[in-house]
């Protein structure tokens, strides 16, 4: 049903990030930016190389798409395709079963 | 760091990124740059932290798109080029370190000489917005007077009717006489300013506050301003002085604040009291004043004068008795206290230091043709292979970058120890005569600021790409066919051409610069003639002032009344008296008082001639006051005639060697003047004698012409003096401070009020004015020392090329019978003869400086067959041994093995 393929997981930090704010609505560059800072207390920072490296990557991938500004803006935003949730999904299933590894071996509590 | 600087950095970073990627995003990636600095975060400081973050991800992210596109990284042909060109660099050793001196001498030295043309001339005054200063001046054309001071009337006037100036502002020179703790008066010269003026100049006290606006007027309250300097100097750097009331000119003065450190003005002075000005004081057309305005922010200084000169032609109409013909003068504020003769002294330092960057250049680009066609092989493999022109080309750019900037750095470093040099001898006292007097503006500043050590980066990077552009065009000439077969690049006579013109272009050079050089330097030489000379030891020199005669103010010339010295007479008095007291010291032997010191300048009159039209403006000279033993003390004789006797009954006059020469070329003794216009009533003097020039108006001062009265006729006599201060020189035994012990003892007992000055050797005081100009002559010595050692290398490396190149040709003639004596003359003349082309192309680049030239000589010629021969010879000597190395090594080569190697 995806058109990723499972060696894409796990996903990068600015990935994942991106897609993660991504999935609370659609969103311009420099606000994808300011959130994944925001949430990680800078230390997955996203300079404007990496930030437009990574979204160009992703909108190649079909994981999410570029549309104009609603509100008029000249700023493209970009919103998460359905690729892109169910991505997002499986790297969060994937991510529990390693955290459920590291409970067996009683590393986390 | 700002944010259009970030900005268009950033901006042309994006070029790293592959084009499809950067055409994409850049928009948006800029507008994500612009949304990063107006966050809060990234303010201030937080700036460096953006730009860091910048840096690491572009570079990570460029590395990323570029692999994604396919690209290899950006910077890996550069990086492999550079690493190429420093493994270059230290293999070739001699070639680095032949390239990187001749460099780091060429940026040096014109850093320096730039440093002191940006420091003197440039920069202007530490003051925000300096360069908006205007100096005013009058001028009246009709009567051939182009720098007369504004009168009090006139500066009221212009400051009312103009428009272009924020505000004008006036002072007028003032003598201080403080009283300090040790009991003892001292003098300092200061100014009476418009309380105005230093808002207008936008500079803030240190200590306490600047004047108000009523302040110091007719209300009796005597405030002052002080330096920093002087504050360090008299008052132990006390801040309870400001506030405090100290003792000026006799009068109770409150210190009302201190300047910042380093700031006088408008060059040296250090004391400021409120200049206020009562029209009803002053005649209209008397009285002077020093006045400057601080130009609007939308005027040019043009606007500004059509302005004034409006104003002024009101002025003139209205009261033509005093104002006809009279029109203001507007210059910079800089440009007025450095002057022309000044400015063009500098700017010709720079010009000859970078004719030796240009010759440093040449070297540069022989050794690099040179290298270039050791490695034609190489390059010609390389392009066989695919490379492309263009990367060789970047290649040897990389390498010429390296060879460069390792001179450059070192250029930095000459520049710095320079500087330090610089500053040491130079500092207080001006290199030359400048239109204020001796005194070195205090805003005079040689050190390496960001300005300096951007021309040094500017020269050295020029000199890359100027030098590298040689070997380029090698490359692109290069036949990659013939050179792979064998080896060799030179067979076109593409780089003999290069060699000789290298060798004439820096024989050229080398010969106008030593030609200039040395006539800076004989001009110099001269300066110190006679002065120099005079046998000077155990003389020492002070002056003594009479008490509160020296509060004088020029904007109205009134001496106080009441007061003890108010005549001629009573003056005079003082001086016999001071006479007799030295005459029954045990410790002074001869002694005689002076109103000016040898080389130092002197006060300048009006005199007129016999039978001389009254309607022509009268000449001036310079005078001095004298007592016979003067020139007795200085072991001066008179070169016709005689000296001032004890006993002259009629009114005679002395005149130097320049005022007879210009005025009684037919003779001068027996002939008569008269001090003063033609209309004054002055008494005739007769001239008795003809001394050398003792330069009145100070070592390489202009228009030496001058002429010494006798002290004891000064009342009859006419000369324009005050007699409220003289000179004394001592003969005495012991060190400079002991006489002036003595001397302010003597001077105590007579007036305690009355200001010594220190007391200086003679000789020091003479020689200051040629030791700094042999300063400066030794920069130019050094130049031309550099260009001869620069001329030779360069001469010595094109003459081992061309042997080398034609080894098999004079192999081939040596198998034919050529003898050594052959084959060295062979390569001599060949040398010889671009020497000489050179040489001559050189006589004619000084003959187009010449005319730049004559404004700065002193005494010489321009065209000083001593200043045309020596250098001529010295080169040709030069050329000489340059050349028999490489000849030597022609007349030894092994005719079988260089026509094997063919």
């Amino acid at each position: 049903m995806s058109d990723v393929p499972d060696d894409f997981l796990p996903l990068t930090p600015a990935v994942f990030h991106t897609l993660l704010t991504l999935a609370d609505g659609p969103c311009h560059g420099y606000a994808i930016a300011q959130a994944v800072e925001a949430r990680t207390q800078d230390r997955v920072r996203m300079g404007p190389g990496t930030l437009y490296g990574t979204l160009s990557r992703l909108v190649e991938l079909g994981l999410i798409r570029e549309e104009p500004d609603r509100g008029g803006g000249r700023r493209r935003v970009y919103r998460l395709t359905a690729t892109g949730e169910d991505t997002l999904r499986r790297e969060a299933r994937r991510m529990a079963a390693e955290v459920d590894f590291l409970r067996e071996k009683e590393l986390l509590t | 760091m700002s944010r259009r600087l970030v900005e268009a950095v950033y901006a042309a970073s994006l070029l790293l990124f592959p084009a499809t990627f950067r055409r994409r995003h850049r928009e948006a990636m800029l507008e994500c740059l612009r949304d990063r600095l107006d966050d809060p975060r990234y303010r201030g400081t937080g700036r460096l932290r953006l730009v860091a973050l910048l840096v690491e991800d572009t570079t990570r992210s460029v590395q990323r798109e570029r692999a994604r596109a396919g690209y290899g990284a950006a910077w890996a042909g550069w990086r492999d080029d550079a690493r190429f060109a420093v493994r270059l660099l230290h293999r070739d050793r001699s070639t680095t370190a032949v390239a990187t001196l001749a460099l780091a001498l060429g940026t040096g030295l014109s850093t320096i000489a730039f440093a002191v043309v940006y420091g003197t001339v440039l920069r202007g005054l530490p003051f925000e917005d300096a360069n908006a200063l205007v100096h005013f001046e009058r001028a009246n054309r009709s009567e051939g007077r182009d720098s007369m001071a504004v009168t009090p009337h006139d500066f009221v006037a212009w400051r009312a009717g103009q428009e272009a100036f924020v505000d004008l502002a006036a002072y007028v020179e003032a003598l201080f006489l403080i009283t300090g703790e040790d009991g003892f008066a001292r003098e300092h010269w200061g100014l009476a300013i418009s309380p105005h003026a230093f808002a207008l100049l936008g500079v803030e006290p240190v200590l306490g506050r600047v004047f108000r606006a009523d302040e110091g007027g007719a209300d009796g309250n005597e405030v002052v301003l002080i330096g920093h300097e002087l504050w360090r100097q008299e008052f132990h750097g006390d801040p309870d002085v400001v506030g405090s009331t100290i003792d000026v000119n006799g009068a109770p003065t409150t210190v009302v604040g201190v300047m910042p450190p380093g700031f006088g003005f408008p060059l040296v002075e250090q004391l400021w009291r409120p200049l206020h000005i009562d029209l009803a004081e002053h005649d209209r057309g008397g009285g002077r004043l020093d006045v400057f305005g601080r130009l609007r922010e939308d005027v040019t200084l043009e606007q500004a004068r059509t302005n004034i000169e409006a104003v002024a032609a009101a002025l003139a109409a209205d009261f033509p008795d005093t104002n006809a013909g009279i029109e203001p003068r507007l210059r910079s504020f800089v440009e007025e206290y450095v002057g022309d003769e000044f400015t063009t002294r500098v700017w010709t330092m720079l010009f000859a230091a970078v004719l030796v960057l240009a010759l440093s250049c040449l070297n540069i680009t022989s050794l690099l043709v040179a290298r270039a066609n050791a490695r034609a092989g190489e390059v010609a493999v390389r392009v066989a292979l695919g490379a492309g022109r263009l990367r060789i080309a970047r290649q040897l750019l990389v390498e010429t970058i390296a060879l460069t900037s390792v001179g450059g750095l070192l250029g930095l470093a000459v520049a710095a120890a320079g500087l330090r040099l610089v500053a040491r001898y130079w500092a207080g006292t001006s290199i030359f005569q400048l239109p204020h007097g001796p005194d070195a503006p205090s805003w005079w500043a040689f050190q390496l600021d960001g300005a300096v050590v951007a021309f040094c980066l500017v020269a050295t990077l020029l000199a890359a790409v100027i030098s590298g552009m040689a070997p380029l065009w090698h490359v692109r000439r290069a036949d990659v066919h013939s050179i792979i077969k064998t080896q060799r690049a030179d067979q076109t006579g593409v780089s003999r051409r290069w060699g000789a013109l290298v060798v004439i272009g820096e024989m050229a050079l080398c010969t106008a610069l030593l030609i200039c050089a040395g006539l800076v330097v004989r001009s110099y030489g001269n300066l110190g003639r006679v002065t120099d000379d005079l046998d000077l030891s155990g003389l020492y020199a002070g002056r003594v002032s009479l008490p509160a005669a020296t509060v004088f103010d020029g904007s109205s010339g009134a001496v106080p009344t009441q007061y003890r010295y108010d005549n001629l007479e009573a003056r005079l008095q003082f001086w016999d008296q001071l006479r007799l007291e030295l005459e029954s010291l045990e410790d002074v032997g001869a002694y005689a008082l002076v109103s000016t010191l040898p080389a130092t300048g002197a006060h300048r009159t009006s005199f007129t001639l016999p039978g001389s039209d009254p309607e022509e403006s009268s000449p001036s000279a310079r005078y001095a006051v004298v007592d016979p033993a003067f020139f007795e003390l200085l072991g001066v004789a008179a070169v016709q005639g005689r000296l001032f006797g004890s006993d002259d009954q009629d009114l005679v006059a002395v005149v130097n060697a320049p005022f007879a020469e210009r005025y009684f070329p037919d003779g001068a003794l027996n002939q008569r003047l008269r001090l003063g216009r033609a209309e004054s009533e002055s008494q005739w003097l007769r001239v008795v004698g003809v001394v050398p020039d003792l330069r009145m108006n100070g070592v390489g001062g202009r228009e030496p012409e001058g002429l010494y009265l006798p002290h004891a006729q000064v009342a009859y006599n006419g000369a324009p003096m005050s007699m409220s201060f003289t000179r004394v020189i001592l003969e005495a035994r012991g060190s400079a401070d002991e006489v002036e012990r003595t001397l302010r003892e003597v001077v105590l007992g007579l007036d305690a009020r009355a200001p010594v000055s220190t007391v200086e050797s003679l000789r020091g005081v003479t020689q200051s004015g040629t030791e700094r100009f042999r300063v400066h002559g030794s920069f130019y010595l050094l130049l031309g020392g550099v260009a001869v050692l620069l001329a030779g290398i360069g001469l010595y490396g094109v003459l081992a090329q061309s042997v080398v190149r034609r080894r098999a040709e004079i192999g081939t003639r040596i198998a034919l019978g050529a003898d050594t004596t052959a084959v060295v003359r062979l390569v001599v003349r060949q040398a010889m003869g671009q020497v000489m082309v050179g040489a001559l192309a050189g006589l004619l680049v000084a003959a187009w400086l010449q005319p730049q030239l004559e404004q700065i000589l002193y005494g010489v010629e321009s065209w000083d067959p001593l200043a045309l021969i020596a250098p001529i010879g010295m080169l040709v000597g030069m050329a000489a041994i340059a050349s028999l190395v490489p000849a030597r090594r022609a007349a030894g080569v092994d005719p079988v093995e260089a026509m094997r190697a063919q």
